[in-house]
């Protein structure tokens, strides 16, 4: 009996130890601070490497007052790095993944990553209200994007309450975990949406990208 | 031209002191003491005993005694006055009768007609012979309400006028019978203030209720008295001074998180000089008001269909405020004929810190003025003052760390008056300048202008008969932009019996446009694509206003009724620049009119209860295509019931203050032809009082704010600032000099 615990004990290492050519998971830390405040640009991110681009929101800008749609300023391949996340303004979109929202407040405190309950990114539609452009607000003709996908897990970080003009910003201060198509993972945590002199759209996020 | 205004008022100032000086005879003089009593006897401690036609007066110590310095060269006319009582006027001849120690005994005024008033024509006079009818807001009225704001107090008192919340910048404006808050000329003693709290308004809260005496009203356009501004109406706020030998006040509202107020005071009167100092801190925290439901607009299509939709649930959060004010006045009279006021005040509000916001609001303010009055005889007089007001507001921003002044606004008055009275006639005419500077955010580069008006008035007070009284006004206003503007008012009042006033004017207003208007270049929201230009080319509004009134008083009964009609020309306005882009200019686009009646009925009953109630109607002529179009609620009551007694030493009272204002569906019209409505329901507050005086000057006061726990809704929070439902609170006020006998 005792001889078949030790072969099995062995078995297993072995199975374990099969790993052993395999690098250890890659950890990247880091804060960002993304200048968002231009309602025409997304900004996306590769967590990985920092690296950053700003490109123009690719889709057809819908206008809602006189119902017409503009040509679009961009395309997607226009992206030339790799990224994972991308901001727009509060609203955030990932690369193919699915986000989820912990209980935690800390990047410290989530030691155990669901394994359940990420959502994935939705279809981006005129009624989304990703405003794009503002200059005819006046004369009540705002562009908005009409196709794109958007997060609306990663979406909830920040909620806006009160009448224009004097907006009560809440940050939520939980941590989200985001799930890539290649099974690497970033846990993020959204800490602040304006900069020091109060200009919101400069959002600060701290993250744990795990590869 | 600003530097030889200076000089000349410098000069002014000096030859009054320098010649008039001399002609002092201080070595004629002798003590008289004397005592005032009320009608029970008891000792009237602040009673005002005032030599006629100088500058000498004296007030009575807590054993009701005064002691004044009379010449005794001559006959001299001592007055005798205190608030509610009706005032005494009595010879005193030192020369026959040197050894004179007057009792004197007031009697309790049926009537507030003897009380004296002064923002009607700028010249002292008792409010029955008050050219305009005039609204007084007593001492006895405030303590009646004990309110921890001027705009709780403006709202029980004052039919129709609306405190509105002013959502960008988060602060109160007011609405008084359809106009906005730049027709309201506020004044602090007879000066205007300067700053802005939310858009065009003043701040508020730089008035503090402990500061205040009474409040004196009128509705309708002042422009030829005050200048600028008095369109709609005149608040004038007038504070307290030192009024016996001795004067320390320590008073405490408290209401917990709903307000907290702590002042202390302390001054003399003396025959010649008069002091008083005080200090108050106060705060509020803030609060919200949620709607469990959103607000319901129906809209109408043009075929008929009619679609009721519910906005999301709102949320109004009223931000509170720690705030620190000083005031210091010195008075003194060099001889009988020449006296000389000082002044300065200190205002300092550290707003609450909204939501996540990186930085704090510091509003600030200080005055300093000066006045100098001299008597030329019985029945002439001359003053020259001034003033000057800063305001600012701070941000701190505390996360970057630095502070930031965006506003900063300086008035500068000066002002040199004359009054006579020849036979039938009371003339009067001033001189003044006025310099005022603005430092905004809205001016490109947050930049500053300036601007400097220089006015002459004139006004002659003819009581053409005993019963017939006819007064007219003219003034001038050179502005250096617009340049002159001249503003003419008239009014009569008649008597035909003695129990009833009528009175009928005609006058006009203006408003000159603010720097704001004239220099502002503000790129809205930031992001280049909405700019709001001044406009330097722009003309003052003006008013005419119409106004008939008829006033019965008999004892204690007093009933007047007051209708008038005002039309507003070249009301400024923003309007698109018509280059294509968005961006907006100011412009005198727009006219506008109301017509109103206000009804108020006083009666006082022997057995100490009083009974006041005021109605107000107005129409703003908002209707389109036969909807109303108005965010003016045009009916409105407001009511005081006080009932007053003394138990042995021991003084009670109970008030029951209220107000209503009606229901109000406003329409709008959309582009597709369809047209909406949103219903305002009518709105009732009610605030209770209790209050005991006990003997050693203390007084102690418990209310119940809002009793009926009327619970505004947040999304109505752009008719009227969201009160809180029932609260408590309390107040304890402890007479220093009737505590320790002074």
């Amino acid at each position: 009996m005792k001889k078949y615990l030790v072969m099995a004990v062995i078995a297993l290492c072995a199975v374990a130890c099969g790993d052993d050519d395999e690098p250890t998971p890659k950890i990247t830390e880091d804060e960002k601070t993304i200048d968002a405040t231009s309602y025409s640009d997304w900004t996306y991110i590769n967590l990985e490497t920092g690296a950053t681009q700003v490109v123009k929101d690719y889709s057809k800008w819908y206008y809602a007052g006189d119902k017409t749609y503009a040509e679009a300023q961009a395309k997607e391949s226009d992206i030339t790095i790799d990224w994972h996340i991308a901001i727009h303004r509060f609203n955030v979109k990932t690369n193919k993944g699915g986000a989820v929202e912990t209980s935690a407040t800390a990047l410290s405190d989530l030691t155990t990553i669901p394994s359940s309950g990420y959502t994935t990114d939705v279809e981006i539609t005129t009624d989304s209200k990703v405003i794009t452009d503002l200059s005819k607000m006046m004369s009540g003709n705002v562009g908005y994007a009409s196709s794109g996908t958007l997060n609306e897990v990663l979406g909830n970080w920040v909620t806006r309450s009160g009448s224009m003009g004097a907006f009560v910003y809440t940050l939520s201060g939980k941590v989200y975990v985001v799930k890539f198509a290649d099974g690497s993972y970033a846990k993020l945590k959204f800490t602040d949406h304006s900069n020091a002199e109060g200009t919101t759209g400069h959002v600060t996020f701290a993250y744990e990208y795990v590869k | 031209m600003k530097r030889t205004w200076t000089i000349i008022f410098l000069l002014l100032t000096v030859t009054m002191v320098t010649v008039f000086a001399e002609n002092d005879h201080d070595a004629d003089r002798r003590t008289v003491k004397g005592i005032v009593v009320d009608e029970n006897g008891e000792p009237l401690p602040g009673a005002s005993v005032l030599a006629v036609g100088t500058t000498i007066g004296a007030g009575t110590n807590a054993k009701g005694e005064f002691s004044i310095q009379l010449r005794d060269d001559k006959e001299q006319v001592l007055r005798i006055s205190f608030t509610g009582y009706q005032p005494v006027e009595m010879s005193v001849n030192l020369k026959t009768k040197p050894d004179l120690s007057p009792r004197i005994q007031l009697q309790p005024a049926p009537n507030e007609l003897n009380e004296i008033v002064v923002t009607g024509a700028r010249i002292e006079r008792p409010l029955k012979d008050a050219p305009v009818l005039t609204r007084i807001i007593s001492q006895k009225d405030i303590q009646a309400l004990n309110p921890m704001s001027i705009e709780t107090l403006l709202q029980y008192e004052l039919p129709g006028l609306q405190i509105v919340y002013n959502s960008m910048s988060q602060l109160p404006e007011i609405k008084y019978q359809g106009m906005e808050g730049e027709y309201l000329l506020f004044l602090i003693d007879g000066e205007r203030v300067s700053g802005e709290g939310a858009d065009h308004n003043v701040d508020f809260t730089r008035f503090n209720m402990d500061d205040i005496e009474r409040v004196e009203v009128i509705r309708g356009s002042q422009s030829a008295v005050y200048g600028s501004n008095a369109l709609g109406g005149v608040i004038n706020i007038i504070t307290k001074n030192a009024a016996r030998p001795f004067t320390g006040n320590a008073s405490i509202r408290y209401a917990g998180t709903n307000g907290q107020r702590y002042t202390v005071s302390a001054g003399t009167k003396q025959n010649k000089f008069s002091s008083l100092s005080s200090v108050t801190y106060r705060t509020r925290d803030a609060y919200t008001i949620g709607d469990s439901e959103g607000k319901a607009t129906t809209t109408v299509d043009p075929d008929g269909t009619t679609i009721e939709e519910k906005a999301n649930a709102s949320t109004t959060t009223v931000y509170g405020y720690e705030i620190w004010d000083a005031s210091q006045k010195f008075g003194y009279a060099f001889t009988d004929k020449l006296s000389a006021d000082l002044k300065g005040t200190f205002y300092h509000n550290k707003r609450d810190i909204r939501g996540s916001n990186k930085y704090q609001d510091f509003f600030i303010d200080y005055t300093v003025s000066g006045k100098m009055k001299y008597l030329i005889d019985e029945n002439q007089q001359l003053s020259v003052s001034y003033i000057h007001d800063t305001y600012k507001k701070d941000k701190d921003y505390f996360v970057a760390g630095f502070t930031r002044t965006d506003y900063r606004n300086r008035t500068q008055t000066a002002r040199a008056d004359y009054a006579g009275t020849f036979g039938s006639h009371t003339l009067s005419g001033g001189i003044e300048g006025n310099f005022e500077y603005l430092k905004h955010y809205m001016i490109k580069d947050s930049a500053d202008a300036s601007v400097e008006t220089y006015s002459a008035y004139l006004q002659e007070d003819w009581k053409i008969t005993p019963r017939l009284n006819v007064i007219a006004s003219l003034r001038g206003d050179y502005h250096h932009v617009y340049h002159l503007h001249v503003t003419p008012k008239i009014s009569a009042m008649y008597r035909p019996w003695e129990t009833v006033t009528l009175r009928a004017g005609y006058s006009q207003g203006f408003r000159s446009p603010s720097l704001k208007e004239l220099y502002q270049e503000y790129d809205m929201g930031g992001l280049g694509i909405l700019m709001l230009y001044g406009n330097p080319d722009l003309k003052p509004e003006t008013s005419n206003q119409y106004t008939l009134s008829a006033e019965f008083t008999k004892n204690g009964l007093n009933f007047s009724v007051s209708g008038y009609h005002n039309r507003f020309k070249n009301k400024i306005a923003y309007a698109s620049l018509g280059d294509g882009s968005q961006d907006m200019q100011y412009v005198n686009a727009e006219n506008a009119k109301t017509t109103g009646v206000e009804a108020i009925l006083q009666m006082r009953m022997d057995f100490g209860l009083t009974v006041t109630g005021s109605y107000a109607y107005v129409d703003d002529y908002q209707e389109v295509n036969g909807r109303n179009t108005s965010d003016v609620r045009p009916h409105s009551i407001t009511f005081n019931a006080l009932y007053a007694r003394k138990f042995g030493k021991i003084g009670t009272h109970f008030s029951l203050n209220g107000q209503w204002t009606s229901k109000l569906d406003t329409y709008s019209f959309l582009t597709s032809g369809a047209y909406q409505w949103v219903t305002y329901d009518a709105r009732t507050m009610c605030t209770l009082n209790v209050g005991m005086t006990l003997p050693r000057g203390i007084t102690l006061n418990c209310g119940v704010d809002n009793l009926f726990n009327f619970k505004d809704k947040a999304s109505d929070s752009s008719l009227q600032l969201p009160q809180k439902g029932i609260s408590l609170f309390g107040t304890l006020n402890i007479n220093l000099a009737d505590l320790i006998g002074l």
